[in-house]
């Protein structure tokens, strides 16, 4: 090495000395597991959660969503009978909450993909404690929203319409619809999502296998893990195809919240049709998935003891992302304001200040002081730690969010360019069941997922131990 | 502490030949521009040339700051080498002067004066002279200068306080500068995203004054993006060569890069393939026009190398991981996405002035100059500063990576 970096970095350097003095002693990279548990506590915990008997609060909530989602499915049964007609859709809006819930829906998922796939391969490996519930909400995310448009589609029984198959009637979907993009790109999606979590959880199932005690349990638990033994052939294999579903995985968080804003940006609508659309979406997605994803750890964290494992240091690094991404969107709606006033479009510049002050302006001023101001507060560390806090913030986000893709859908319908073809939009009953019910469905997987599932991708966390992984000295080596 | 600078490094000296042979050609070729296209075509061409390498100095900060607000630990024995281009910063600003020069001849922006302006017969239609009155709030000379005053003490304010900071650290007991960058990188990302957005806006975009896109600040930070990382790669695969940054650099950095510049080569490509997509799709006239015309008239073949130059060759090359450690295919790269991206800007400003391909190497003249200027300053820097961080706290965790 180098002799001026040995003399800067020798350990007993006065050098070295001001680094701990400046940083009063802690270390420079927090670990990401306290309380330092072994090898086997870290399984235990997990497993646990698993082979505990379910206890009254998770009945009763489990009950209380299930109850959604059958309320859910009444409405949709009904509307599946009566037809859309139910919903409050009329001319001039045609799109009202099945598409905002649909838009709303996917990218709640983006948080599981960005977490799983883009940290992977930046080496974040404080993704390790939350990666795992996250890839299971992106996978019922998707699943919520594929509900919303199929319902949205009418006639649902003809759904396999969309599809390209060979058929006697020589009738193709139209390639060229961006509709039709749609149906690869979440289909696609939701695949590569299913497999991506159903290959990270191969190992933890064969722990599950070898430890719970229940013989059903263990074989159930056997099927899954595919005969795992965990030998080195098992995990070189694993790894490689851990990296490769993490290279295909990255452009998916890319397309699929892209190709969802060609829905709007291929339209000539004024206030749809703006060029910064797809990475704007896919930023906003991001924000409202780390979002739900830190709604629901919150929860899980404080009800399953699982403070050790997602520490403050993650909610800390999951707030600083929601504030990035938060700016991000602030960034895009302050980009589409100004062009639309730059445009010297009068179309455009009506839609957007109509957006601000007219019959939806509520819904417009909803998403910016959700999105873009109640993020602000985790410009310091304090706030970025205090979790009563991030709960509530991140309730905020969820709602900005879903009033985001409503406030672009509503705004730009229902004023048409002719003011006879101006309307007002408001849901039916029918309508908030219906996203009521997707809540149900949501939640009730949730809970599902994590009395069956390892909720923690215990290998992973393993291998974040301290210690776990070879260095050489450190300065701040005192664990 | 013993100094880690480039005093009296042959490659240092290369470095500096190639940067005087680069400003010496680029000097040639930019009387050239004056003599044989005139001043129009000077001040076209200075505007492409100083909005190619102002982009890329001005991301260089960019980097180091992104570095400090994310407490990179990966990157630390190579972002010095940035910060030693974002020396550049207080020189290249003087290149705002041709541009003001410009606007105030007329003969640059159309929106200065959209009834007379006329570049080889083209001139402003009726109405679009009338959509232009509508945009005088903001496309007026007085806001423009404003503005890029505005720019001009952000971007000195980012150089003074980040990446002097960064390089007062290696000589410093305390971490106080340190520790002061993890505070202020964020608001000036913020301030970098904001200016770069409109410094596009304002000498790219207003070009075509008829034209818009709320893309288009991210296009442009794609492409100079894409270029920092580039340029970071050469220089750091050179001096690693020529056995400079031994101990620190090492080959699990280079894959680091050449993943960065895989990945954003890929960004720029999927942010400028929406942009496009999205108006052709629409072809909605005041969009499509932008396309049209930078798609007929001989323009096209600037359309096809910038597909292919800088996206489809940098994909192929970079996907491989073993061609990522390798420091030689990581500079030829670097070199094909540096040109292409200059190809790529070279579509964006030449069709404002020419309704029919016409290039005559001129066009090369002032990004030559001040490109070569941007290396001169980079050796001249590292000829008096550490080219690496020596004192950082992540210094350690950076030399143990393991990509």
């Amino acid at each position: 090495m180098n002799s001026a970096v040995s003399a800067s970095l020798s350990a007993d350097s006065t050098q070295s000395k001001a680094l701990h003095d400046a940083f009063n002693d802690e270390p420079l990279r927090e670990p990401l597991v306290l309380g330092k548990p072994t090898l086997h506590d870290v399984t235990r915990k997990v497993l646990d959660i698993i082979e505990s008997k379910p206890n009254i609060k998770f009945l009763a909530a489990l009950s209380v969503t299930l109850m959604m989602a059958l309320w859910g499915g009444v409405c949709i049964a009904y509307t599946i009978a009566e037809g859309v007609g139910v919903w409050g859709l009329n001319s001039p809006v045609f799109w009202g909450w099945d598409i905002t819930n649909f838009v709303f829906w996917i990218g709640i998922g983006h948080a599981g993909t960005l977490i799983s796939a883009i940290l992977f391969l930046f080496r974040q490996k404080w993704r390790t404690a939350i990666n795992r519930s996250a890839e299971a909400m992106t996978i019922f995310a998707v699943v919520c929203a594929l509900t919303f448009v199929l319902m949205h589609t009418g006639r649902q029984w003809l759904f396999h319409w969309l599809l390209p198959y060979p058929n006697q009637m020589n009738m193709w979907v139209n390639f060229r619809s961006p509709l039709m993009w749609d149906v690869f790109a979440v289909n696609t999606y939701g695949t590569v999502s299913l497999l991506f979590w159903f290959t990270g959880l191969v190992p933890d199932f064969a722990t599950a296998r070898n430890f719970v005690k229940s013989k059903i349990a263990s074989k159930i638990y056997s099927i899954f893990s595919l005969g795992w033994t965990g030998s080195a052939r098992h995990w070189h294999t694993y790894e490689m195809a851990y990296m490769i579903f993490a290279g295909i995985s990255t452009p998916l968080v890319l397309s699929v919240h892209t190709v969802v804003s060609f829905d709007f940006a291929t339209s000539v609508i004024p206030g749809w049709h703006t060029t910064i659309f797809p990475p704007y979406f896919v930023a906003g997605a991001i924000f409202s998935g780390f979002a739900m994803v830190m709604t629901l750890l919150i929860i899980a964290r404080e009800i399953l003891g699982l403070k050790d494992y997602i520490t403050l240091k993650h909610l800390d690094n999951m707030n600083k992302i929601i504030l990035a991404t938060g700016m991000m969107v602030g960034y895009a709606y302050a980009m589409e304001f100004f062009i639309a006033w730059y445009s010297g479009n009068t179309y455009e510049r009506f839609v957007f200040i109509n957006r601000a002050t007219g019959d939806y302006a509520w819904s417009y001023w909803i998403m910016i002081s959700c999105n873009v101001i109640s993020p602000q507060v985790y410009w310091f560390k304090k706030l970025r730690r205090n979790v009563p806090l991030m709960f509530i913030i991140s309730i905020f986000v969820n709602i900005g969010m879903w009033f985001e893709r409503f406030t672009i859908i509503s705004t730009s319908l229902h004023h048409d360019y002719l003011p006879s073809s101006w309307g007002y939009y408001s849901p039916t009953w029918v309508e908030i069941s219906i996203f009521i019910g997707s809540f149900g469905i949501f939640l009730t997987l949730f809970l599902l997922f994590a009395k069956f599932v390892p909720m923690l991708a215990i290998a992973e966390i393993k291998s974040v131990l301290p210690g776990s992984q070879p260095k050489h000295h450190h300065h701040d080596e005192q664990h | 502490m013993q100094s880690l600078n480039l005093e009296g490094s042959p490659v240092a000296g290369k470095l500096q030949t190639l940067a005087f042979a680069m400003m010496g050609i680029g000097v040639a070729l930019t009387a050239m521009a004056v003599v044989m296209g005139g001043m129009q075509h000077f001040y076209a061409v200075w505007t492409l040339g100083f909005s190619y390498v102002l982009g890329i100095t001005i991301t260089m900060m960019f980097f180091s700051g992104l570095q400090f607000l994310v407490r990179a630990g990966w990157s630390t024995s190579v972002r010095r080498i940035s910060e030693l281009y974002s020396g550049y910063v207080p020189i290249i600003i003087l290149g705002f002067i041709p541009v003001i020069l410009g606007l105030f001849s007329g003969e640059l922006f159309p929106w200065s004066n959209p009834e007379t302006w006329s570049a080889n017969g083209l001139k402003l239609a009726e109405h679009q002279i009338h959509v232009v009155h509508t945009k005088h709030a903001f496309l007026n000379n007085t806001f423009f200068l404003a503005r890029i005053g505005l720019y001009v003490c952000v971007w000195v304010l980012f150089y003074l306080y980040i990446i002097k900071g960064s390089i007062a650290q290696d000589n410093s007991t305390d971490y106080s500068t340190t520790k002061r960058n993890y505070k202020i990188a964020a608001p000036f990302l913020i301030f970098y995203a904001l200016t770069i957005t409109f410094a596009g806006f304002d000498l790219l975009m207003s070009l075509s004054p008829t034209w818009f896109s709320t893309m288009f600040g991210v296009y442009y930070f794609a492409g100079n993006w894409v270029s920092a990382l580039s340029m970071i790669a050469i220089v750091v695969v050179m001096l690693h060569k020529a056995g400079h940054l031994k101990g620190f650099v090492t080959v699990e950095h280079f894959h680091d890069i050449g993943k960065l510049m895989f990945a954003f080569t890929v960004f720029w490509a999927y942010i400028a393939f929406c942009q496009y997509m999205l108006i052709w799709y629409s072809n909605i006239p005041e969009e499509t026009e932008f396309f049209i015309h930078r798609t007929h008239g001989g323009w096209e073949i600037l359309a096809w190398t910038s597909l292919v130059l800088h996206f489809v060759v940098p994909f192929f090359v970079l996907i491989r991981q073993d061609f990522k450690r390798k420091g030689n295919v990581l500079v030829i790269a670097g070199i094909i996405i540096l040109i292409a991206n200059f190809l790529d800007l070279c579509w964006v400003v030449l069709p404002v002035f020419n309704p029919h391909f016409s290039m005559n190497g001129s066009e090369f003249g002032p990004a030559l100059l001040l490109f070569g200027g941007l290396l001169f300053t980079f050796v001249a820097q590292a000829r008096k500063t550490n080219i690496v961080a020596v004192n950082d706290p992540y210094l350690q965790e950076s030399i143990e990576l393991v990509s």
